[in-house]
């Protein structure tokens, strides 16, 4: 498939603009030269400005030309390996000789050629819509075919009145009714308009026309279809859950009570409190940012030096290294200056002694905390004590009874503790077992 | 240069037009644009776009700022550069005129010879996008050029403030920093 571009420019343009007035804004493509060959006759070279088509799907990055930003048409490939439109390249080259990419010096002729084939292949796969889109024809088809759709095949396409002496054009599909272009008047709206017109007005513009809805037979103006279809009881809509995952389709009359029993109807006021509270949030950091670059900057308008007039005069004071914040505006006096910093000071001064008491509150609670407790465990250990006391007294009561009852010439004791004891306690050990004593031992 | 094709057909202009029209759905939908936003002055006119900039706090002189500017396009776009007016309060820049206008040499079309001190490698080139000049907007704010000034005072006491002789030009920047944020 040949490019369709061609060499001619302007001359023709101007004698076919009248038979191809596919859009209010025909322009033609003249990069035969960087095309690769040229395309078919004059007239259907000119009919598709493939600059101005609709892509049916997003165009591959790499088939995007860098100065008109649409899918290339003619492509080139220059020495240093960028590829443009051929036209959008000689347009930027008359006004600077030099790749528009890279800037480097660019001689048009010898340093650019045709984009290799591959190149020219993918952009002609790629799928279009018919540009005479607007006049009905809904075709999609491949870039390289929709000149021929059109020029030969496309019933909307303009084509000139068979009437010989008339200047005029006419969708294709109504050459065979001879001459329509005479005055008439719409019978819906009284409007006057050219018979070859009326189809389409009657069709898309006219503000009286009726139509009966194929789904809910229900009557609105026809150009109103749209609005219509957004309302009509009978088109297919999903739930109104469908973005929190129910799949179902239905009818919109009936989407009302599948709404009720809908099972993601639980999850929907949910959902939407969600999206509110986001929306909602991000107008807040939204806000929230304002405030900050705000605040950031009155803080910044804080202990700066002073003007330039008065450094002067207060350089023989030392002044805290802290303060001299080149980055910041100065202040108008010195006066205004000495009275932040000492505001300042007194601020830092108060922040200090509230940050004392705190300190010192915490360092007592933590004193009493800690005291209590040594005196809960003083208190068990003195008990404690007692208890030991009392038994290790019982023992030994209960030992020096049991060597009074054996006698003196025992041979059981060890002789130093029993000889000892026997100095130092025998004398009181009547009234230190004392019947209590005996009555109740100690527990352990 | 009178010999350039320079066609303003209605073909050239609703091409340029849908070429904006494209480049403003794509900056108002990018998300790694931060500081900059743009939109239409007027509904009914692609080739006239009012631009936000909000300078990053980090920046030395600028920071925090919040520019308002309009960006006009030929109808030769892309092959001609548009042009950016900043609105009041007027950035004091050194590459700012009093009126607004910027003067960057990205925006300088290439045959142009009144800008003859530059070389054409940093002039306008079709490749650009409202994107790549708003970006190149943003770093003169960073790093005015004090070369080739717009606003003589400007870059005067910039040149002072680098050499550390005053502060002049800090205290006017601010000035004009604070009414950015609508104070006093
Ligand atoms: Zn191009
Ligand atoms: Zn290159
Ligand atoms: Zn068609
Ligand atoms: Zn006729
Ligand atoms: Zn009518
Ligand atoms: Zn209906
Ligand atoms: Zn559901």
């Amino acid at each position: 498939m040949p490019p369709p571009n061609t060499p001619e420019e302007g001359v023709v343009a101007t004698n076919t603009s009248s038979i191809l007035a596919l859009r209010p804004s025909m322009s033609r493509d003249g990069g035969g030269d960087g095309g690769g060959g040229g395309g078919g006759g004059p007239s259907s070279a000119a009919a598709v400005d493939l600059r101005l088509l609709e892509y049916e799907d997003a165009v591959d990055e790499n088939l995007i030309c860098p100065i008109c930003r649409v899918a290339l048409v003619g492509p080139v490939i220059t020495n240093c390996d960028h590829v443009f439109c051929h036209r959008c390249l000689v347009q930027a080259h008359a006004l600077n000789p030099v790749c528009p990419v890279d800037r480097l010096p660019l001689k048009l002729v010898s340093e650019t050629r045709p984009a290799p084939k591959i190149v020219q292949n993918q952009l002609d796969n790629l799928n279009v819509r018919c540009p005479n889109h607007a006049r009905g024809c809904h075709l999609v088809v491949a870039r390289s075919l929709v000149e021929n759709h059109v020029t030969r095949y496309c019933d909307k396409t303009m084509v000139p009145c068979p009437h010989p002496s008339c200047e005029h054009t006419v969708v294709r599909n109504d050459v065979g009714k001879g001459c329509l272009h005479y005055d008439v008047q719409c019978e819906y709206c009284e409007g006057n308009m050219l018979k070859a017109d009326l189809e389409i007005h009657q069709d898309q513009k006219c503000p009286n026309r009726k139509k009966d809805c194929e789904l809910c037979s229900a009557e609105f103006v026809r150009n109103k279809q749209e609005e219509h279809m957004k309302e009509c009881p009978e088109v297919e809509v999903s739930c109104k859950y469908a973005p929190f995952g129910c799949t179902q389709q239905m009818s919109r009359k009936m989407a009302e009570g599948h709404g009720e029993k809908c099972d993601y109807r639980v999850v929907g006021p949910v959902g939407e409190q969600l999206a509110e509270l986001r929306s909602e949030l991000t107008a807040l950091q939204e806000k929230d940012r304002m405030k900050d670059r705000r605040i950031k900057f009155l803080e910044n308008r804080g202990y700066t030096l002073p003007a330039s007039n008065a450094t002067e005069a207060i350089s023989d004071i030392s002044l805290p290294e802290s303060s001299t914040n080149a980055d910041m505006a100065p202040y108008e006096s010195r006066d205004q200056y000495f009275l932040s910093l000492f505001e300042t000071m007194e601020s830092k001064v108060e922040r200090l002694s509230s940050a004392l008491a705190e300190v010192e509150g915490r360092h007592s609670m933590m004193l009493i905390n800690e005291t209590l407790q040594i005196k809960d465990q003083l208190t068990e250990i003195r008990s404690t004590l007692g208890v030991l006391g009392m038994h290790v007294r019982w023992l030994m009561n209960f030992r020096l009874q049991e060597r009074g009852r054996v006698g003196a010439g025992s041979p059981a004791m060890p002789g130093s503790l029993a000889g000892n004891q026997q100095g130092t306690s025998d004398p009181n050990l009547p009234r230190r077992l004392s019947d209590t004593m005996r009555e109740h031992p100690p527990r352990l | 240069m009178s010999s350039t094709p320079k066609p303003t057909s209605s073909a050239q202009t609703s091409g340029a037009a849908r070429l904006l029209q494209r480049q403003l759905k794509e900056m108002s939908t990018a998300k790694d644009l931060p500081g900059i936003s743009v939109g239409l002055l007027n509904e009914n006119n692609v080739f006239v776009w009012e631009v936000v900039l909000m300078i990053n706090d980090d920046c030395k002189y600028y920071g925090g700022a919040y520019f308002r500017a309009h960006l006009t396009f030929p109808p030769e776009y892309p092959h001609l550069p548009p042009k950016l007016v900043f609105q009041a309060p007027v950035p004091f820049h050194p590459n700012i005129y009093a009126s607004g206008e910027l003067c960057i040499s990205i925006l300088h079309p290439p045959e142009d010879d009144k800008y003859g001190y530059e070389t054409a490698a940093e002039r306008w080139s079709p490749v650009q996008t409202p994107e790549t000049i708003l970006l190149s907007v943003i770093s003169l704010f960073s790093e005015p050029n004090d070369e080739s000034p717009a606003n003589l005072d400007a870059a005067k006491l910039l040149r002072q403030d680098r050499a550390g002789e005053s502060k002049e030009f800090r205290r006017r920047v601010r000035k004009c920093v604070r009414e950015s944020l609508g104070e006093d």
